[in-house]
């Protein structure tokens, strides 16, 4: 009975086993394989050692970088942002259901629009926030955002705008299966609201904020449209994250061997983070 | 039962759609010789709008001629195009008649695909277009693998309202680098609008060509040699660079934010002094003031020289290309009928190109001393051309470049630290082609 019932959710399982070899080991394999080729010069197609990470070296350290300033800077604050909405929206306010669409707007908005929508937004000499804060008085000559010492954190902004919904939207359901019982009996023995928050909220959506905090990340590391759409990587190497070198070596340098090391870079660092997380959940557990 | 119905219709769901996607890209090819007519496509990349003024009927008119063959008309903004050609090189589903650039004929992507179009071509229009032409565009003796159809120089387009508000006289724009210079610095003193306008944005190669064009006139020769070699690690290049430093104070804050097309509105509306632009500037211009810009509020005059210099200027033109053997008639058919007089004429006319043959300079549209002027500044001045010409990777020298000029151009390296790294930049390029 078990030996069938196992060999059942093999079967199962294969064909998405199948095309997930398909879809991402054997991408993944030609990756490493690419990293260690020569695409370039008179030795193209032959295996080169460390060659191609020999070629991108200078650019390693200011990368990793930019790319987890990028990450972190635009991750936490979205989880942060997402919580706190969350929770003001568990009570009860007027034009509740519109405001909650609203919060959700951006997140259906595709990242090349979001690009160009901040572009408009920031733009210094007709940009939105530029006007408006020159409006309210607060600043005499427009704010350059998109400068060497502000793009950065510009580009960083649009992220956060873009991905906090996606963190609101799990935190908010996750509330909802909070048995209202317990925050009664917390009334009952006369816990304040941040008790309540920090004690029962918190503590319940553990699981929710760990996948969230993963899968932002994840998709964080790689987005490529905002950056590239707002700054195309600069100015200089301001906003260069590993997804603006893989497309750089990619199409400028149309070196496969270095756009690949980049890759693999990319996914070793991935890969790390991914297993912190996990170790650092596992601990709280 | 109810599972493994499930797991079977998701199993076809999943077939179905890989073999729909290797079916459309089967499909995306080019097809030749459908129901006895030749099919091929031509792609003018730009501005749909102006595109598709001369396209549109051009196409029309050489199909009415040429029954037997029958021509898409694809459109694709510059920017699109730039992104998209490797990987439709790479898949074979690149158009078989291209509008490409004279410096990347040995682009790793589209040199293999090039055809030879000597064989097929008029020998009336070889010998139409000018020599210094021909110079700029031809990469390998006795074939054409690329035929210019226009050609880009620098001019210096200024606002003669922002002169007169500087105490300059808006008839007599900078001739001579230090004129230049002066003339910078009494708009800044005298008027709020930044003097000089410098597209700076990061991976559009306007940089470059901005920087390119003061070294090259210092230095009299392309930034690289025939082997990519650096030819302006020397004192002229120093001279150009530091020169260029003095212009810093007076360009737009927050460079890096402009392109071209940000600042040619700022200079017909008075909002920036000047702009080194060619003629892609000119019909925004003439949409506002009309066909006569010599007597609009915007000035058109021959860039400014180095003082006792060579008179030299960039320069880098466009041109057909075919990219298949198969339909190579066909396409050198199309390419000669458009680059016949009426129709170059129609396309310069549309998209804002000097005039390049006798027959367009006999036009009235072109009567201009603005367009006169810049005809004889092609004519008489070293017209010296893109770089990357001869490498299979030529917007790898712009993207380091790139990198080096915005760090100048935001005062972080100075004139001689920046000579040292943009040397640098080439020579990492090059020692990946070793």
């Amino acid at each position: 009975m078990v030996n069938k019932y196992s060999k059942r959710i093999i079967l199962s399982l294969l064909p998405l086993f199948l095309l997930l070899l398909i879809v991402y080991f054997v991408p993944l394999l030609n990756i490493v394989k690419n990293s260690f080729t020569s695409f370039s010069g008179s030795d193209q197609g032959k295996f080169s050692g460390l060659e191609n990470f020999s070629f991108i070296q200078r650019d390693i350290p200011r990368t990793i970088v930019v790319t987890l300033i990028w990450t972190i800077g635009s991750v936490i604050p979205s989880i942060i942002i997402g919580l706190i909405l969350a929770y003001i929206m568990q009570k009860g306010f007027p034009f509740k259901r519109l405001v909650i669409s609203l919060n959700l707007l951006p997140y259906s908005i595709p990242l090349i629009i979001v690009a160009s929508c901040w572009l408009f937004l920031v733009n210094q000499d007709f940009g939105l926030l530029n006007v408006l804060l020159q409006h309210l008085g607060l600043i005499e000559k427009p704010i350059q955002f998109l400068n060497f010492d502000h793009a950065l954190l510009t580009v960083i902004l649009a992220r956060i705008w873009r991905a906090m919904p996606f963190a609101f939207i799990n935190f908010y359901s996750a509330m909802k299966t909070i048995p209202t019982e317990w925050y009664e009996a917390a009334d009952v023995d006369g816990a304040n609201s941040f008790q309540k928050y920090f004690f029962i909220t918190l503590p319940n959506l553990k699981t929710i904020i760990m996948t969230a905090l993963i899968v932002l990340t994840v998709w964080t590391f790689l987005v490529f449209d905002i950056i590239y759409g707002m700054t195309g990587g600069g100015p200089i190497d301001a906003t260069r994250i590993i997804s603006v070198q893989i497309y750089r070596e990619m199409f400028h340098m149309k070196d496969l061997g270095t756009a690949s090391a980049w890759s693999l870079i990319a996914v070793s660092i991935l890969l790390l983070l991914t297993l912190i997380y996990w170790k650092l959940f596992k601990q709280e557990d | 039962m109810m599972k493994k119905m499930m797991l079977i219709v998701v199993m076809l769901v999943l077939s179905c759609s890989l073999l729909m996607a290797a079916g459309a890209q089967e499909n995306a090819k080019p097809v030749a010789s459908v129901d006895g007519k030749t099919k091929i496509s031509i792609l003018r990349p730009g501005d749909q709008e102006k595109v598709e003024a001369f396209m549109a009927p051009a196409i029309a008119e050489f199909e009415k001629l040429n029954p037997d063959i029958e021509v898409e008309a694809i459109y694709e903004s510059w920017g699109g195009w730039i992104q998209k050609y490797p990987t439709l090189f790479q898949a074979g589903t690149q158009p078989d008649v291209i509008f490409w650039w004279d410096n990347k004929q040995n682009d790793a992507s589209a040199r293999p695909h090039l055809v030879d179009l000597k064989p097929y071509l008029d020998q009336e229009l070889v010998n139409k277009l000018p020599a210094a032409v021909w110079d700029l565009a031809s990469i390998d003796e006795g074939k054409i693998y690329y035929v210019p159809s226009s050609i880009d120089i620098f001019t210096l387009m200024y606002n003669k309202d922002v002169f007169t508000a500087a105490g300059l006289d808006p008839n007599s724009p900078p001739k001579t680098w230090s004129e230049l210079l002066k003339a910078c610095e009494a708009i800044t003193a005298n008027t709020d609008v930044p003097a000089l306008g410098v597209p700076a944005k990061t991976g559009m190669e306007t940089l470059q060509e901005f920087m390119a064009h003061f070294i090259t006139q210092a230095t009299g020769k392309s930034m690289l040699g025939p082997n990519n070699e650096v030819q302006f690690n020397n004192a002229q290049g120093l001279a150009a660079l530091q020169f260029i430093e003095k212009l810093w104070p007076h360009i737009q804050p927050s460079a890096t934010d402009y392109g071209r097309g940000e600042l040619r509105p700022m200079v017909r509306d008075g909002r920036i002094g000047m702009i080194i632009e060619s003629a892609w500037a000119i019909p925004l211009f003439q949409s506002a003031y009309g066909e006569d810009l010599d007597k609009s509020p915007v000035g058109i005059a021959t860039v400014p020289i180095q003082d006792g210099g060579i008179k030299a200027t960039w320069a880098g033109t466009n041109g057909w290309i075919a990219t298949r053997k198969e339909t190579a008639e066909a396409s050198a058919k199309l390419i000669n009928f458009i680059m016949a007089d009426e129709q170059l004429f129609a396309h310069h006319k549309a998209y804002g190109s000097f005039p390049i043959t006798a027959y367009e300079l006999s036009q009235p549209f072109y009567q201009y001393d603005f367009w006169q002027n810049a005809s004889k500044t092609i004519q008489s001045y070293k017209l010296i051309g893109m770089i990357g010409k001869n490498s299979s990777t030529p917007a790898a020298y712009y993207s380091n470049l790139d990198e080096v000029w915005q760090q100048f151009l935001i005062g972080r390296i100075n004139a001689s630290q920046t000579l040292e790294m943009a040397v640098e930049a080439i020579e990492r390029v090059n020692a990946r082609q070793k």
